[in-house]
């Protein structure tokens, strides 16, 4: 039952940080190093619109937005530029992530932040206790999921995704905007990592560096998880099963240590991911 | 090509140069110069996390480094503090230490590090002979020549907590949660014995890694331990997530806790923190003519909210400094370094007095209140740190 409940909670935690990565990661080939900075900005914004009198619920979508946008104006000025150059990505968005960092040191200090959370009580499990919170973030990481995936397999608009995922040359030969596709990709990740930042705040310790921790076991996931949408709630559910698992039948110093453990074999098996669709 | 590769090689080379040049002061563990109006100027490095896990405390630090600055002015002794940023990383911290050593040429090392940094950055202290005062304390670092722990050790910490805890509450069965430091496993030690010789066990303790976001699984323990008190040693950050926790499952914050680091909330207290006991150096609420001028100082600074114990322990390790300097009556590093042993500062938390590279102090508990303070309902006398160094 320990376990179950662990697994509730950080599966919920996991996913919702994974998704405007595996976004990001997915469909444009860019290791967004600037993920954790994205959802500092999110939480942060929600922070000071709850302080100034704003409901939580409405302060989280203008704060998702606002992210959005700034996630087009560093689309626009730095990673259009660096698309075809992965490396070059990857210390860009980098850099990104320490400035994000002191503009948010500058702006509001170190001192720690805290955001109480808008749902109260919980489900008492045995020993365990689950917060109603909690549940309801993994709900709606599963549900955004299901709407991603809706998207991507049955509009317009996913489909011209995938086309230019698939094949740049071919999509832009066939009248697709190749430019905007990618910028609003980068954009809705953006959006969506300003979410979870806002979202995970109030079950989490909100300083300057904000999420810096859970960037690597995102990464991990987002690697696992092959190139379809089911694959991140799979490699979610996995890894945090096997760190609840070890954290309380061992330690949880060594929980950390054994997820990197298992996801290196799991990537050795299967090298492309665990869900993958056909070529 | 060839012209191409000089130009590089000449640039390099000024490059070089600058650095090399860069910094004042004129030799080792000789930073002193007259300021302004004839007092004598100390330069000092102050060392503390600016970001990373232990950056919480980083602001309030920064306050009371610029209050112990004024006291000391009003002494008659300017500070010219060399500010660093350890990032929480060993490896960085070396580096700093190293350039305000070898470079800023500082006479001594003021800083607010884990104990790994505060280890880092010996290397560098230590080989210039200059003081390291440690604000966090030298409870992982053992006995260094140059260093002093400007903090409670867990031998004060614990002993008081257990007497607390189970001769006057009553509470026999003890369950500790920490950060995965090496202090705090001194502190589970310490505690052990403390508890166990005042008629208490200790029925469980976990760990958890420094940047944890989840405390469930330590919860869960808590409550299947059968304790009727947690000691908490959770530092940093993680302590808000784990008070938050801690607070809103109602099974878990039916048992009494006891937290040893007061965690860093900013200017005001958050509500899930209200009723919590802490054990502390300083609460703003201790009642001395000191400390009631240090809050008018305080606030006329323009900080929001009471002084933290940190910031009571940034101040004092300024203070005992400034006293070893007078003892000393010399400005070089190693002279001040001699006569760091048994100088006093009494303050707005009592008297603290050098015992074997730490502090003899009195302790408080107190108990959150929901404006920001804590009440004081326990104060000791001067405890010894248990410390035993040699020199």
């Amino acid at each position: 039952m320990n376990v179950l409940v662990g697994a509730i909670g950080s599966t919920g935690t996991i996913m919702l940080t994974v998704l405007g990565l595996g976004l990001i990661l997915g469909l444009l080939n860019i290791i967004n190093l600037a993920q954790a900075g994205m959802m500092a900005i999110g939480v942060y914004l929600t922070v000071d619109l709850v302080g100034s009198g704003w409901s939580f619920w409405l302060a989280v979508p203008v704060a998702t937005v606002a992210t959005g946008l700034v996630g087009a104006v560093i689309e626009y000025a730095v990673v259009r530029r660096v698309y075809r150059r992965p490396l070059d990505a990857i210390l860009a968005t980098w850099g990104l992530s320490l400035v994000i960092v002191e503009c948010i040191q500058l702006h509001d200090g170190s001192a720690p932040k805290d955001l109480d959370p808008p749902i109260s009580g919980g489900f008492s499990l045995g020993d365990s206790y689950l917060p109603t919170y909690r549940v309801a973030l993994l709900a709606l990481g599963l549900v955004l999921v299901l709407v991603l995936g809706l998207i991507q397999r049955y509009t317009t608009l996913g489909l011209r995704v995938r086309m230019v995922m698939s094949n740049p040359a071919l999509a832009s030969g066939c009248g697709i905007n190749t430019t905007q596709v990618r910028q609003w990709t980068f954009i809705v990740g953006s959006a969506l990592s300003g979410l979870a930042g806002a979202l995970l705040g109030p079950i989490s310790s909100i300083s300057p560096d904000y999420a810096q921790a859970a960037l690597i076991p995102a990464f991990l996931v987002v690697l696992l998880a092959g190139n379809l949408l089911r694959g991140l709630v799979i490699a979610s559910v996995l890894l945090s099963a096997v760190q609840t698992l070890f954290s309380v039948y061992v330690s949880p110093l060594y929980a950390s240590v054994v997820v990197i453990a298992v996801a290196l074999v799991l990537l050795r098996v299967r090298p492309h991911g665990i869900s993958r669709a056909a070529a | 090509m060839q012209r191409r590769s000089a130009l590089a090689a000449v640039l390099v080379a000024a490059f070089f140069l600058v650095a090399a040049c860069g910094g004042s002061g004129s030799g080792a563990g000789a930073g002193t110069a007259s300021g302004s109006g004839g007092s004598p100027t100390l330069k000092i490095g102050f060392v503390q996390a600016l970001s990373g896990p232990g950056a919480a405390y980083a602001q309030t630090n920064s306050a009371a480094m610029k209050a112990a600055q004024a006291m000391a002015q009003q002494s008659g002794v300017t500070l010219d503090v060399v500010a660093g940023d350890d990032a929480t990383d060993p490896a960085t911290a070396a580096q700093v230490c190293q350039r305000m050593v070898q470079q800023d040429h500082v006479v001594a090392i003021i800083g607010y590090e884990q104990d790994a940094a505060a280890s880092a950055c010996n290397q560098a202290t230590s080989g210039a002979k200059i003081p390291q005062l440690n604000a966090t304390g030298v409870g992982g670092l053992g006995c260094i020549a140059n260093v002093y722990g400007m903090a409670p050790t867990p031998t004060q910490s614990v002993g008081t907590v257990a007497d607390y805890l189970v001769k006057e509450e009553g509470k026999k069965k003890i369950f500790f949660v920490g950060s995965d430091l090496p202090t705090n496993h001194s502190v589970l030690d310490e505690l052990t014995s403390a508890v166990n010789a005042a008629g208490g066990q200790i029925v469980g303790s976990s760990f958890e890694p420094f940047g944890s976001t989840d405390f469930t699984n330590d919860l869960t323990r808590v409550k299947s331990s059968g304790a009727d008190a947690v000691v908490s040693a959770v530092a940093g950050n993680d302590s808000l997530v784990f008070h938050k926790q801690y607070a809103t499952d109602p099974t878990a914050s039916a048992i009494e806790a006891l937290e040893m680091y007061v965690p860093a909330v900013g200017s005001d207290s958050a509500s899930y923190l209200n009723g919590l006991h802490l054990v502390a150096p300083y609460f703003a609420s201790v009642d001395n003519d000191a400390n009631t001028t240090f809050l008018a100082d305080w606030k006329a600074a323009g900080q929001a909210g009471n002084p933290p114990t940190n910031a009571i322990e940034v101040l004092y390790s300024v203070q005992m400094l400034i006293q070893a300097y007078q003892a000393a009556g010399s400005s070089t590093g190693s002279d001040i370094l001699a006569a760091m042993a048994g100088v006093s500062y009494d303050g707005p938390a009592g008297t603290w007095t050098e015992d074997n590279h730490s502090v003899k102090l009195p302790l408080y508990i107190g108990q959150d209140d929901k404006d920001g303070t804590a009440t004081v309902i326990k104060t000791t006398d001067p405890l010894a740190p248990g410390t035993t160094c040699a020199g």
